[in-house]
């Protein structure tokens, strides 16, 4: 059976094979590639006169009619249970960490003085919205671009990363929400309302933050071996 | 044990009566990893980045519970067969 082992030029040309039918992740590619080369050498060692290419397409033909896609479909399904759960108990560990959850109180408070005031002395200077609100909605737009820094220019086309950079996404929306409420000085339950809402939104955001930080850098530390097998092989 | 190894193991047992697909192949093994019944260890071989799996703790009380609820299936199965083999 390994009387014909792949060479890395070989194996250089299965990973072409294989972005050509579509999947360019390098996490998809190492997944795919150990069990199609060793699908390519039985095949070349069945029938010594057969080229790499036939190999390659007498291989692939085994994989049936859709080729690759259950393959990828149930390792992305795996990937993304995997993080979730991990997503879940980091979030677990951040909120049983006392300065975590200390900072996650402290802005919070800080966000609830600041709408108040902001509130009470007609601060609207951005898009007519509480400047408090304004502020906060900024600062989730500055922390989604730092993480797409800190982590998505070094490991290009991450599924991992980019799936993480998403979770608890809905915090976002409600902090785009709450930013976007009008408040009207008539009604003083109106601005216990928002502050009140806001407040919570951004202890539970700024919980988020540190979850997801911590998550992507799991998910960068684990993905980092195909990343740097890939290196290897592609040079 | 790897997934080709998996195939290409059922193949020889089965003398190439039962032919495992990929399709069928890992979707069932992600299954099990989500489950918590297999675990994933990957290492270099023949320059490639292999992904070994195999069973967790919970897995393999897994599986001898499974493998008896099969024996008992197929004993089951077989008591019918025969009985309605000598009823003609």
């Amino acid at each position: 059976m390994d009387n014909n082992t792949l060479s890395k030029e070989q194996l250089y040309r299965l990973i072409n094979f294989i972005e050509k039918r579509g999947f360019h992740a390098p996490l998809v590619i190492v997944e795919i590639l150990d069990h199609f080369a060793c699908k390519v050498e039985e095949k070349m060692n069945s029938n010594p006169k057969l080229s790499l290419d036939e190999a390659m397409e007498n291989a692939y033909a085994d994989f049936g009619v859709p080729g690759f896609s259950p393959v990828v479909k149930a390792f992305e399904a795996g990937v993304n249970t995997k993080y979730r759960a991990i997503y879940g108990n980091e979030r677990r560990k951040v909120f049983s960490n006392l300065p975590y959850t200390l900072f996650a109180l402290i802005a919070a408070f800080s966000y609830y003085l600041g709408y108040n005031w902001c509130a009470v002395n007609g601060y609207r200077h951005i898009f007519g919205f509480n400047d408090s609100s304004a502020i906060l909605y900024l600062s989730t737009l500055a922390t989604t671009v730092f993480f797409l820094l800190r982590f998505k220019h070094m490991r290009k086309n991450n599924q991992i990363i980019n799936e993480i950079i998403n979770y608890d996404g809905w915090v976002f929306y409600l902090i785009i929400g709450v930013s976007c409420q009008p408040y009207s000085p008539a009604n003083p339950h109106g601005l216990m309302f928002l502050s009140i809402a806001g407040t919570i939104v951004v202890f539970y955001y700024t919980i988020c933050l540190f979850t997801r930080y911590a998550t992507m850098k799991k998910g960068y530390s684990d993905s980092s071996i195909y990343y740097d097998y890939l290196k290897t092989i592609q040079g | 044990m790897y997934g080709y190894e998996m195939t290409r193991v059922v193949r020889e047992m089965t003398k190439n009566k039962t032919d495992i697909s990929e399709s069928a192949l890992y979707p069932a093994l992600h299954k099990l990893l989500e489950d918590g019944s297999l675990e994933t260890t990957s290492e270099i071989v023949d320059g490639r980045l292999r992904k070994y799996y195999h069973l967790s703790n919970k897995g393999k009380k897994e599986s001898v519970q499974k493998i008896n609820a099969l024996k008992v299936a197929l004993d089951s199965l077989q008591h019918i067969l025969n009985s309605n083999l000598a009823n003609g």
